[in-house]
C-alpha cells in the first residue's frame, strides 16, 4: 500500500513537471500572462494616481466645510452644512467596486463613468485571466488525445485520477504566477507612492483578495478541463469553452439585475414617491377638508361661518361677537385635533408603504444576487468588493456610523443653542453659534471579522464551483475514450 | 471563381457544430437584450408620465426614446428629472431603480451584444480560415488548381462574413420588428432610418472582426496559435483599450468630483441665506430676499460656468482616447446615432442651462408671469453625424480596410506547405 502511494506521488510529480514544462515553454501562454501582468500593474499605477487625487480632494472638501461651519455655523441649517464625505477606500487602486461617480447625482457630472466602466484589477482578473484559464485548459484532455500523448501515458499504467490531479495542480500554479506577481508588484508601487500601513486588516484583505482571485481563475480552469474531457476534439472543446465563458462572464452577471427586475416587479422610485406624496399630502388635505366641513356644520349650524371668509373679517367678527369667538375657538381646536389625527393616520399608511417598498426592493436585490451567483464572476466580484468594503454591503456600515455622528452633532448643537439662549433670550436659531469644539467624524472601517462574515457565502459558492467542475471533469475523464 | 469559394465556405460551415453553437449564442443574447431593453424602456416611459411637469412647473424632463433598446448609453442620464429652483439645477437621484447591482455590471443591451459578442463570433468564424486548410492539406490542393490567391482570400473573407452577417441581420430585423410592434416602442420613420444606419455600422464592424480573424490566420501556421492571437486582439480592442482609455483619460484631464460641485453650490446657498438674515437683523423692516436670490443665481451660474468647460474638455479627451479602438468608436457612434450618446448629453445640458438662465427670475418670482415651457427635440441624424458620429464611422471603416488589406497582402506571401 505504501509502495503504491509512493509510486502514485512520484507519478503525480512527473505529470506535474510535464504539465508545467508544457505550459512554461508555450510562448503564446507566456505572452498572454506577461500582458496580464503588465495590465494589472499599469492599471494599479493609473488608479493609484486617481486615488491620491481623490483623497486630497476629499480632505480639502472636509476642511473647506469645517471652515465654513466655524465661520457661519448656526443651529438652523447645521444638517445641511455638515454633509459627511466618504474618504476613498485605500483599496480603490485594486478594486473600484461601486463607482459613485457613475451614479450621476449631480447636474454637472462626468458622463463617462456611466458610459464605460474603469479597468481595475478585479475586471482584469474577472475577464482576461478567466479567458486565459479557459484557453490553457481546453487542450488538457482532448488535445492530448489528438497528439497521442494520452494513449501513451495510460499505456504506462498512470492512473487517470493522477493525470487529472496533475493537470489541475499545474493549472493552479501556472495561473497563480501572473495574478500574484501582478498584484504584488502593484502593492509594492502603492506602498512606495502612497505609503500603506501593513496591519492585520490590510494583510487580511490582501490575502483574501489573492485567495479569491486564484479560486475564481481556477474555477474556469476546472470548467475548461471538464469541457475538454467531454469533447473528442480540441476544436469542439474550444468552442464549447468559449460559449460557456461568454455565458458565465459576459451574459449572466449583466443580465441578472434586469432579469430580476422583470421577474419581481416593483414600482420605480418615482412612482413610489408619487404615491407617498398623494397619501401624505393630497389625501391628507382632502380628509382634513372633509372632516372640517362636518365640524363646521356642527359648530356653526346656522352657517354663520361662510366659505371664503377672510382672516381680517374673522378678526373683526371675533372682536364684536363673543358667541362667534367662542365657537371659532372651538372650531380651531377641532381643526388642530383633526389635523393631528389625520396626519398620524396618513403617516402610518405612508410608513407602511415605505416599509413595503424597502422590503420589496431588498427582495428584488436578493433575487438579482441569487441569479448572478450562478456565475463565478459575480461571486468573485461580490466577495472582492465586500472584502475591500467598496461593495454592496459597504453602504450600510457607513450610513450607520454617519447616522450616529449626525445625531451626536445635533445633540451638541442643541446643547450649545440652549446655553446661548439661556444667556441671551433674544438669541435665534439663525444667529451665529460658535461650534468649533464640535465632535468630528472619523469613519471606522469594518474589522476583518465583519468582512469575513460578509464574504463567506460567495467564497463558498466559488469553492463549490471549483469542486463541481473538478469532480465532473474527473468523472468525465474516467469514462473518456482515449482512442 | 470568388463565388465558388464563397459557396464552398458557406456550405462547409453551415452544417457545422460551430455555426449551430455560435448562432444559438447570438439568438440567446439578442432575445435577452430585447426582453431587458424593452422592460427598461417601459419603466422609463412610466416614470416620464409620472414626473412630467404640469404647465407652469419649471421642472425639466425629456421623453425616453425607443432607440434606447438598441443602445442604452446615457439614456438614464438624459431622462432624469431636472428640478430648477433657487438652488440651481438639481437632479432627483435614483429615479429608475433602487437595485444597486446595476452599478456593478454593464447593461446587456444590443450595443453590448454587437460590440462584445458579435465581434467574438465573427472572430471565431474566421480565425482558422487559412490555418485549418493548411493543417488538413487542402490549401495546397486548392492552390494547385487554377484558383488565384486573391480570389481565395476574398472569397474566404466574404464567405465567412456572410455566415455571421446573415443570421445577425435576420435577428436584428426580427428585433426591430418586435420593438416596433410592442406597445411602448413607437416606431417612426426616424426610428427605422437610425436602426438601419446602426445595422450598417454593425455589419461593417462584423466585417472588421472577420478580417482580423483572417489576418491572424494568414500570419501563423497553426489554428491554436491563430485563436490565441485573435482572442488577444479581441480583448485589446473590446475591453482593454476602451476601458483603460477612459481610466487614463481621467488622469490626463482632471475633473472635479461630483461631491465637490455639490458642496460648493450648497455652501454658497447657505452663505447667501445667512448673510441675508444678518443684513435684515441690522436693518429690520427691510427685506433682502431679492438680494439673496440674485446672490444665489450668480453663484449657481458661476459654478456651472467654472465646472462645465473642464468637464467638456475631459469628455473630448475621453472620446479621442476611445477612438483609438474600433470598439470604442463603435460605442460612441451607436449611442450617438440612437440619441443616447455623449453628444446628446452635452446638447441637453446646454439646453437646460440656457433655459434655467433665461427663466430663473420667473421661476423664483423675481419677475411676474409663469416660466415658459421647456421644449426640446433630440438631435436629428444629420446633425449627430456631422458633429460627432462621422469620425467614428470613418475610424471603423479605416480599421476594416487596414485589416482586409493586411490579410490580403499577407496571404499572397503565405507558405501553404
Amino acid at each position: 500500500m505504501t509502495e503504491f502511494s509512493t509510486r502514485r506521488t512520484l507519478m503525480l510529480r512527473i505529470i506535474l513537471k510535464k504539465e508545467l514544462h508544457d505550459n512554461f515553454l508555450n510562448l503564446r501562454l507566456i505572452s498572454l500572462c506577461a500582458i496580464a501582468i503588465v495590465l494589472i500593474v499599469s492599471s494599479i499605477i493609473v488608479l493609484t494616481g486617481q486615488y491620491r487625487d481623490d483623497l486630497n480632494d476629499t480632505h480639502s472638501r472636509i476642511s473647506t466645510q469645517n471652515e465654513f461651519i466655524d465661520r457661519y455655523g448656526h443651529a438652523n441649517r447645521i444638517g445641511w452644512m455638515s454633509v459627511l464625505f466618504r474618504e476613498p477606500s485605500p483599496w480603490r487602486p485594486f478594486i473600484t467596486g461601486i463607482d459613485r461617480d457613475a451614479s450621476q447625482e449631480n447636474f454637472i457630472n462626468n458622463p463617462i463613468p456611466a458610459l464605460l466602466s474603469r479597468l481595475d484589477v478585479v475586471s482584469i482578473i474577472a475577464i482576461i485571466m478567466s479567458l486565459i484559464a479557459v484557453i490553457i485548459a481546453h487542450n488538457g484532455v482532448s488535445g492530448e488525445r489528438e497528439s497521442g500523448m494520452l494513449k501513451l501515458m495510460l499505456s504506462m499504467s498512470v492512473p487517470r485520477s493522477t493525470i487529472l490531479l496533475g493537470k489541475f495542480i499545474a493549472g493552479l500554479i501556472t495561473l497563480s504566477i501572473p495574478c500574484t506577481l501582478g498584484i504584488l508588484l502593484g502593492l509594492a508601487y502603492l506602498s512606495i507612492t502612497v505609503g500603506i500601513e501593513f496591519d492585520i486588516l490590510t494583510l487580511g484583505v490582501f490575502g483574501f483578495f489573492l485567495f479569491l482571485a486564484l479560486l475564481y481563475v481556477q474555477a474556469f480552469y476546472g470548467l475548461g478541463l471538464l469541457i475538454s474531457a467531454r469533447s473528442h476534439s480540441s476544436n469542439v472543446a474550444v468552442l464549447k469553452s468559449l460559449f460557456a465563458w461568454v455565458v458565465l462572464v459576459l451574459a449572466l452577471p449583466n443580465i441578472s439585475p434586469f432579469l430580476a427586475a422583470q421577474m419581481y416587479t416593483i414600482p420605480s422610485r418615482a412612482r413610489h414617491e408619487h404615491e407617498l406624496r398623494k397619501i401624505e399630502s393630497e389625501d391628507r388635505d382632502a380628509r382634513i377638508r372633509q372632516q372640517m366641513v362636518t365640524a363646521q356644520k356642527e359648530i356653526f349650524p346656522d352657517g354663520s361661518l361662510p366659505e371664503g371668509i377672510s382672516r381680517s373679517e374673522i378678526q373683526e367678527r371675533m372682536s364684536r361677537d363673543p358667541v362667534f369667538r367662542e365657537r371659532y375657538t372651538a372650531f380651531m381646536k377641532r381643526f388642530d385635533a383633526i389635523a393631528r389625527q389625520v396626519n398620524i393616520e396618513q403617516r402610518r399608511i405612508g410608513d407602511a408603504l415605505r416599509e413595503d417598498f424597502n422590503n420589496r426592493s431588498r427582495n428584488q436585490e436578493l433575487l438579482a444576487i441569487g441569479l448572478a451567483s450562478l456565475s463565478p464572476l459575480s461571486n468573485f466580484v461580490f466577495a472582492a468588493t465586500d472584502a475591500a468594503d467598496v461593495g454592496l454591503e459597504s453602504d450600510a456600515e457607513w450610513e450607520a456610523q454617519a447616522g450616529r455622528y449626525n445625531r451626536s452633532l445635533r445633540e451638541y448643537v442643541d446643547k450649545r443653542y440652549e446655553e446661548a439662549k439661556a444667556s441671551d433670550p433674544s438669541f435665534s436659531v439663525n444667529d451665529y453659534l460658535d461650534l468649533r469644539a464640535r465632535p468630528r467624524f472619523q469613519f471606522q472601517p469594518p474589522p476583518l471579522g465583519t468582512r469575513i462574515v460578509r464574504i463567506i457565502l460567495p467564497t463558498a459558492i466559488l469553492a463549490g464551483f471549483n469542486l463541481l467542475f473538478f469532480v465532473a471533469a474527473f468523472v468525465s475523464f474516467l469514462r473518456y475514450d482515449v482512442r | 471563381m470568388i463565388s465558388h469559394v464563397i459557396k464552398k465556405e458557406i456550405l462547409e460551415n453551415l452544417l457545422s457544430y460551430r455555426f449551430f453553437i455560435l448562432t444559438g449564442l447570438l439568438l440567446l443574447l439578442m432575445s435577452v437584450a430585447l426582453i431587458v431593453g424593452y422592460g427598461d424602456l417601459k419603466q422609463r416611459q412610466d416614470n416620464y408620465e409620472i414626473l412630467r411637469p404640469t404647465s407652469g412647473n419649471p421642472n425639466v424632463i425629456i421623453a425616453p426614446t425607443p432607440l434606447s433598446v438598441l443602445a442604452k448609453g446615457l439614456e438614464e442620464n438624459l431622462t432624469r428629472l431636472h428640478e430648477i429652483s433657487v438652488l440651481g439645477i438639481q437632479i432627483r437621484q435614483n429615479q429608475q431603480s433602487v437595485n444597486r447591482i446595476f452599478s456593478l455590471f454593464a447593461a446587456p443591451d444590443l450595443l453590448f451584444t454587437i460590440k462584445v459578442v458579435l465581434a467574438l463570433l465573427a472572430l471565431l468564424f474566421s480565425f482558422d480560415a487559412i490555418t485549418h486548410e493548411k493543417e488538413q492539406g487542402t490549401l495546397r490542393l486548392l492552390l494547385s488548381h487554377s484558383l488565384r490567391r486573391p480570389s481565395l482570400i476574398i472569397g474566404k473573407l466574404l464567405g465567412r462574413f456572410v455566415l455571421i452577417a446573415v443570421p445577425f441581420t435576420i435577428l436584428f430585423l426580427v428585433f426591430l420588428l418586435s420593438v416596433s410592434l410592442l406597445p411602448a416602442g413607437e416606431a417612426t420613420g426616424d426610428f427605422w432610418i437610425r436602426s438601419f444606419v446602426i445595422l450598417l455600422v454593425a455589419l461593417c464592424y462584423t466585417l472588421l472582426f472577420t478580417a482580423i480573424g483572417l489576418c491572424v490566420s494568414s500570419y501563423v501556421h497553426r489554428s491554436s496559435t491563430s485563436l490565441v492571437l485573435g482572442l488577444a486582439l479581441w480583448l485589446l480592442f473590446v475591453f482593454i483599450m476602451p476601458n483603460f482609455g477612459t481610466t487614463i483619460a481621467r488622469s490626463v484631464t482632471k475633473t472635479p468630483p461630483a461631491d465637490r460641485i455639490e458642496m460648493e453650490g450648497r455652501l454658497n446657498t447657505i452663505r447667501a441665506i445667512y448673510e441675508r438674515l444678518e443684513k435684515e437683523k441690522k436693518d429690520p423692516g427691510h427685506s433682502e430676499g431679492r438680494w439673496m436670490m440674485l446672490q444665489i443665481k450668480e453663484s449657481t451660474l458661476r459654478l456651472i460656468e467654472a465646472h462645465r468647460p473642464p468637464m467638456n474638455a475631459h469628455v473630448r479627451t475621453s472620446q479621442t482616447i476611445l477612438r483609438f479602438s474600433p470598439s470604442g468608436a463603435l460605442h460612441l457612434a451607436l449611442t450617438d446615432i440612437a440619441t443616447t450618446g455623449l453628444y446628446e448629453e452635452g446638447r441637453l445640458k446646454d439646453a437646460v442651462v440656457e433655459y434655467a438662465g433665461r427663466n430663473f427670475d420667473k421661476i423664483n418670482q423675481l419677475e411676474p408671469g409663469p416660466p415658459e415651457p421647456f421644449i426640446y427635440q433630440r438631435s436629428p441624424l444629420s446633425e449627430v453625424l456631422v458633429r460627432s458620429g462621422l469620425i467614428d464611422l470613418v475610424i471603423i471603416v479605416i480599421y476594416t480596410a487596414v485589416f482586409v488589406i493586411a490579410a490580403y497582402v499577407r496571404f499572397l506571401r503565405y507558405d501553404p506547405r
